[in-house]
């Protein structure tokens, strides 16, 4: 498998939960592609190539994402990283609301503006790759 | 041991057939394709749904699966319940039970204990009146479903929906400790009960085969929330529990790994002619009577092959949505850790007062099928989507909505060397549905509840299935009698759904199993 998949895993992890994932989520990222099949396509290459070398765009691919390849195999790619880490003790803690979570609605409130904001920027950022792919 | 009785399938009605006739002493053989779970239970810890979180490093195993068959599959937007722990319940369907549609997408089973593995639990009798429009007798039905429930166990309270669900049951255990979500929006209801009530709507609690106490050998729920991932201890009832039960018994054969073709009949009996899925070769089996319990699809498949001319018969499945509310009293709270992942309220629409024409809503709270599930759904970045789900997602209350079902022309099942399918509905139905739906919303929203966006599921997606050979005392081809009886034929009985007029939007399996207890009965008094 291409070596750029444990890179992919890691920038995917950091952005996610803000952490690098253990060898053991690399491992199961990879096997997790493999499994899948989840192949990219010419402009989810070129995204995934601009996200693993500038990680910060990777927030406005997301967005983007989310509306524009919602059933991409790059939006797939970062669900499996989510769903890797959330079935993890290790990252329990970011998922599970229970008696020891306490929430804080000013953080509810700043992701939720957060998410809008990015969206214009989202949108921009795919339909640019989008045009740049085509004019190729 | 020479076979009086083979049962094609080890379903709910199948097993439920096999046990009336066991008890009696008939030699009973069930066949079934033979799939099962053979590697998840075994590794899924007897442990609590959040403790497992926790502290379980292999728990993207069971929840995730080996192949991450857990995140696959799920454009269509049906069998987000299909666990790994359940996906063997549909092994071998695309190959041995091939079915053309582009509009009907059923779920059929090989399994042992066929659908009844993912079976949500739900009890529901049907009122007299539904009865009579599925072609049932109210009075027989009324007693086969006491009896069966004293098989199963079932937990339930007299309350609004009891007439819509339990009516008649006498020995219910207790009911299933209501979480707080639930709890929270039946207070709602309480306080609002005229109002909602005047609206022809009712809510109460649902009637579950989930034990509450020890019975027959099976656990009461410890209310750990792993009821789409494991089996321990049995709380939930499954057909595949049957089937260990009657091995017990010297008359009971379990024949696995075969999916039945064809058969014949002369006058001394049947002979049934199965693939075996191990070596794939036809072996003959040979009784004195057949019953068919394949499901409505499965058993009209068998007999159309069995006929093998052109044919077309007319097929019932419930219309199915999903519609995910946020309840905003409920943001700030959290989940208990001990609580059931199934269904613990139900809506009812009864527009007509009579109990004939019921639409529903199955009301759950949502935890233990993980946060991504959700998150993939919203369409915003996933990085800020944990958080905001994460903090929402004890305010979710999730409504399954099923409508009741007649024949129309472009529902049916078609042979002609291969079996096809189509199922569309009227505009007509399709404005009923949105008509109901849209009462039911505007129910919630009165209790407090905000809808958010609904799934409109595929044709086939709501796992209820009937009415493939219609009940008919004309004694035709492609029809019962009345007893379950294939019709033109005096060996051959069908013990499923198939001769259903009609299907109510409640659950099937309950009345499946007792409709299969009588049309064991008949076959009891012919044989002997």
């Amino acid at each position: 498998m291409d070596p750029s998949v444990e890179k992919e895993c890691k920038v995917f992890c950091m952005y996610l939960i803000e952490c690098e994932p253990s060898q053991r989520e690399i491992f199961l990222y990879k096997k997790a592609l493999s499994d899948l099949k989840l192949d990219l396509t010419d402009n989810e290459m070129t995204i995934r190539k601009l996200c693993i070398r500038f990680p910060f765009l990777l927030k406005f691919a997301d967005a983007g994402a989310a509306l524009m390849m919602r059933n991409g195999n790059f939006r797939k790619r970062l669900i499996v990283m989510l769903s890797i880490v959330e079935a993890s003790p290790d990252h329990c803690d970011k998922f599970i609301y229970d008696e020891e979570f306490r929430p804080k609605v000013h953080h509810f409130i700043w992701n939720g503006i957060s998410s809008i904001i990015l969206i214009p920027f989202g949108i921009f950022l795919i339909f640019f790759i989008k045009v740049f792919q085509n004019g190729k | 041991m020479e076979n009086e009785v083979i049962i094609v399938g080890s379903g709910p009605s199948g097993i439920m057939a096999a046990r009336t006739l066991v008890e009696a002493g008939v030699r009973v053989c069930v066949i079934d394709g033979g799939y099962k779970d053979d590697i998840y239970n075994a590794v899924t810890p007897d442990k609590n749904f959040t403790e497992i979180r926790k502290r379980d490093l292999d728990q993207h195993f069971f929840f995730l699966g080996n192949n991450f068959e857990g995140l696959g599959q799920e454009n269509n937007k049906i069998g987000a319940q299909l666990t790994p722990a359940r996906k063997y319940i549909v092994d071998g369907v695309g190959k041995y039970l091939p079915i053309m549609s582009d509009s009907f997408f059923p779920f059929e089973s090989l399994a042992v204990g066929g659908l009844s593995g993912g079976w949500g639990t739900g009890c529901f009798c049907f009122s007299p009146l539904e009865l009579k429009l599925c072609g049932l007798d109210p009075i027989k039905l009324e007693n086969s479903y006491r009896l069966i429930s004293e098989r199963i166990g079932i937990s339930g309270l007299s309350d609004d929906a009891t007439e819509y669900c339990s009516r008649g049951l006498l020995k219910l255990q207790k009911p299933v400790k209501l979480d707080s979500n639930l709890g929270s929006l039946l207070n709602a209801y309480q306080k609002n009960k005229i109002k909602i009530n005047k609206r022809n709507i009712f809510i109460g609690r649902s009637a579950l085969a989930l034990l509450t106490e020890d019975f027959d050998g099976r656990r009461q729920s410890l209310l750990d929330e792993m009821e789409f991932w494991s089996a321990h201890g049995q709380s939930a009832w499954r057909a595949a529990i049957e089937v260990e039960r009657l091995k017990k018994y010297d008359n009971f054969r379990h024949l696995s790994g075969y999916v039945v073709k064809v058969f014949e009949e002369n006058e001394k009996g049947i002979k049934v002619k199965a693939l075996s899925v191990e070596s794939d070769k036809e072996e003959m089996f040979v009784g004195k009577k057949l019953i068919l319990a394949a499901g409505a699809i499965g058993s009209a498949r068998i007999i159309m092959q069995t006929a093998n001319k052109k044919v077309r018969t007319p097929i019932l499945s419930n219309s199915y949505s999903y519609l995910p509310f946020l309840q905003w009293r409920r943001l700030g709270e959290y989940f208990e850790s001990k609580k059931t992942s199934l269904c613990q309220l139900i809506m009812y629409l009864d527009e007509s007062g009579k109990n004939d024409d019921v639409s529903l809503a199955s009301l759950f709270s949502y935890r233990s099928l993980l946060l991504f599930k959700l998150i993939k759904e919203v369409p915003l970045n996933i990085r800020n989507s944990i958080p905001l789900m994460r903090y929402l997602h004890p305010a979710f209350t999730i409504s399954g909505i099923h409508h009741a079902e007649r024949p129309g022309e472009y529902k049916y099942l078609e042979w002609d060397g291969h079996l096809k399918a189509s199922y569309h509905y009227s505009e007509n139905e399709k404005k009923e549905f949105l008509r109901k739906e849209g009462l039911m919303v505007k129910a919630m929203m009165m209790l407090g509840c905000t809808p958010l966006k609904k799934v409109k599921t595929p044709a086939g997606a709501s796992i209820h299935y009937a009415g493939t050979l219609p009940f008919s005392t004309n004694n035709e081809k492609f029809h019962l009698l009345p007893n379950g009886r294939l019709g033109v034929h005096d060996h051959v009985y069908v013990a499923d759904g198939s001769g259903f007029h009609f299907l109510p939007a409640k659950g099937i399996t309950l009345t499946l199993m007792a409709n299969a207890h009588l049309v064991a009965k008949e076959v009891l008094h012919e044989i002997r």
